[in-house]
């Protein structure tokens, strides 16, 4: 599969700007990684607005004042993994020769929501009560009941993430908080506590793809080439089945890595969907960074942290602490994981990475496991 | 007579009862019921009615819910002989130290939330079932 070039990348600070509207936030996250790409707005020949609540005609409304205007612009919601989804889509529109560079911009105002968020209320799901918190609260119990995984490892991994936040300016939280601090947190769905859990934040992504040959064209700035080798997005299967077999995240990460030709061993750092502690243990697992039962166990002896002599996991900070703006969360991923391939990663900086691996997931329909996952493999 | 969140085809609050489908085809069992077979693509199941007693697989408390349900309510994840997992608040449970995983459940009928309008709404439940387990 030919790969295509993440030309340039950027983003919004993550936070709660609620005076913010979403075009704004879109123009300043497009602005930064078509400049970091070299790209003038016309030369872009394709556009993909990812976002959940933005509205109909989000990507219209918001690129339209830098000048984005005549193209085709698609605007997707695909839940939390609605710009990975974009990204997805703008790679397929590259390698099919629909355009030679697509921009992927991804959304989400989340200021004005107050209380948790979950399935849709008229779901069965939702009009029992099941919020996403509780969902996962869910999954972590049957880990500890399974595995013997630990609330104090379940609150390492916030712990982590925090620090690793400590380094990136643009991340929601970037103070530092200790094991004993995560679990002293208001209890949100038992064993989760507030610390445990992603917050709803404002913010925007931008991605600047591009084909091989444009790039050549346009030549690499000196800097080293950013590539996307392999992606691969499923939706879930119904939830019965799921649990008799491997879960969403295991088989779209397997096609990724083949068609990337790479395995969980070549990974050196990966953004994943950490919206709660438990899902991290769970990621590492069914990535293949460790064994299944042992994702405990991987981020207790720090092998996930940056440094640590596993996959450095979430370097930005992750959900848990860059913030959750759902529609941009994607674009954010995909946007650290260049800095980190490129070493522009700062006081982050995983050394010597290679290759890296964005993971996203998404929503769910009543009886189905997920609504969505998609994995990126890049690599320089 | 208070409104009821659950469609009537998924439960019954008379009987106690939560419904399925099964394809006649291939005998594939779904809650909530479905009325096409998703596995062999046969255009009408069956509506069955599924045991009224399982066991809990996983448990939390719920203390950050959706507006008008109840602060702290017990959510539980119980497998059904069928092999069905239903998703449902536990009445009369509030100290999570009591929740254990292959505690025995029985479904029953009773309030879920509170409506805008201050009105209880009613679905379905899980009960603790007295010595077993």
């Amino acid at each position: 599969m030919e790969s295509v070039v993440v030309a340039g990348v950027g983003m919004t600070d993550f936070g709660r700007f609620p005076g913010r509207t979403p075009a704004s936030m879109v123009q300043e996250a497009a602005r930064a990684a078509l400049a970091d790409a070299g790209v003038a707005p016309k030369e872009v020949e394709g556009a993909f607005c990812g976002t959940v609540f933005g509205g109909p005609g989000a990507g219209q409304r918001a690129l339209k004042d830098l000048g984005l205007v005549g193209l085709p612009i698609v605007n997707v919601e695909n839940a939390c993994a609605s710009s990975s989804t974009a990204v997805f889509e703008g790679v397929a529109w590259v390698r099919a020769g629909l355009a030679e560079v697509v921009l992927c911009v991804g959304v989400e105002s989340m200021s004005g929501i107050a209380g948790a968020l979950g399935p849709d209320e008229a779901d069965l799901f939702g009009s029992m009560g099941v919020v996403w918190p509780a969902v996962y609260g869910l999954k972590a119990r049957r880990h500890m009941t399974e595995y013997g995984t630990t609330p104090e490892q379940l609150a390492l991994v916030a712990v982590k993430n925090r620090r690793h936040a400590a380094q990136n300016p643009k991340a929601q939280f970037q103070k530092l908080v200790t094991v004993e601090e995560v679990l002293a947190s208001r209890p949100v769905c038992d064993p989760l506590t507030l610390l445990q859990c992603c917050p709803p934040s404002d913010g925007a992504s931008a991605i600047v793809l591009m084909s091989e040959a444009q790039a050549r064209r346009l030549g690499a700035n000196g800097r080293p080439t950013v590539r996307i080798a392999g992606s691969a997005m499923r939706s879930g299967v119904f939830a019965d089945q799921a649990q008799m077999g491997e879960s969403i995240t295991a088989l779209t990460a397997r096609q990724a890595y083949e068609r990337a030709g790479v395995g969980p061993a070549d990974v050196d750092t990966c953004e994943m969907h950490d919206a709660f502690t438990v899902g991290e243990i769970l990621h590492y697992e069914a990535l293949g960074f460790c064994k299944p039962g042992e994702g405990g166990r991987y981020v207790e002896t720090g092998k996930s942290a940056i440094g640590g002599g596993g996959v450095a996991v979430n370097p930005g900070g992750g959900l848990l602490s860059r913030g959750h703006p759902l529609g941009a969360t994607g674009g954010a991923q995909l946007a650290e994981l260049t800095w980190q391939l490129r070493g522009e990663a700062g006081g982050r900086q995983v050394e010597g990475a290679r290759v890296a691996l964005a993971h996203t997931m998404g929503g769910t329909v009543y009886e189905l496991e997920s609504n969505v996952c998609a994995v990126h493999v890049l690599t320089v | 007579m208070s409104r009821t969140v659950v469609p009537a085809d998924v439960f019954d609050p008379e009987a106690g009862l939560l419904f399925g489908s099964r394809c006649a085809t291939c005998g594939a069992v779904h809650f909530p019921p479905i009325n096409g077979c998703p596995d062999c693509f046969a255009a009408s199941t069956d509506r069955i009615p599924l045991s009224p007693t399982g066991r809990v697989r996983s448990y939390t408390v719920v203390n950050l819910g959706f507006a008008g349900f109840p602060k702290g309510y017990p959510l539980v994840e119980v497998e059904l002989p069928e092999g069905i997992v239903v998703l449902g608040q536990l009445a009369g449970v509030h100290d999570p130290g009591l929740l254990y995983s292959g505690m025995v459940v029985k479904v029953e009928a009773g309030p879920v939330r509170v409506a805008e309008d201050g009105e209880a709404m009613d679905g379905y439940r899980f009960a603790p079932v007295a010595g077993e387990g």
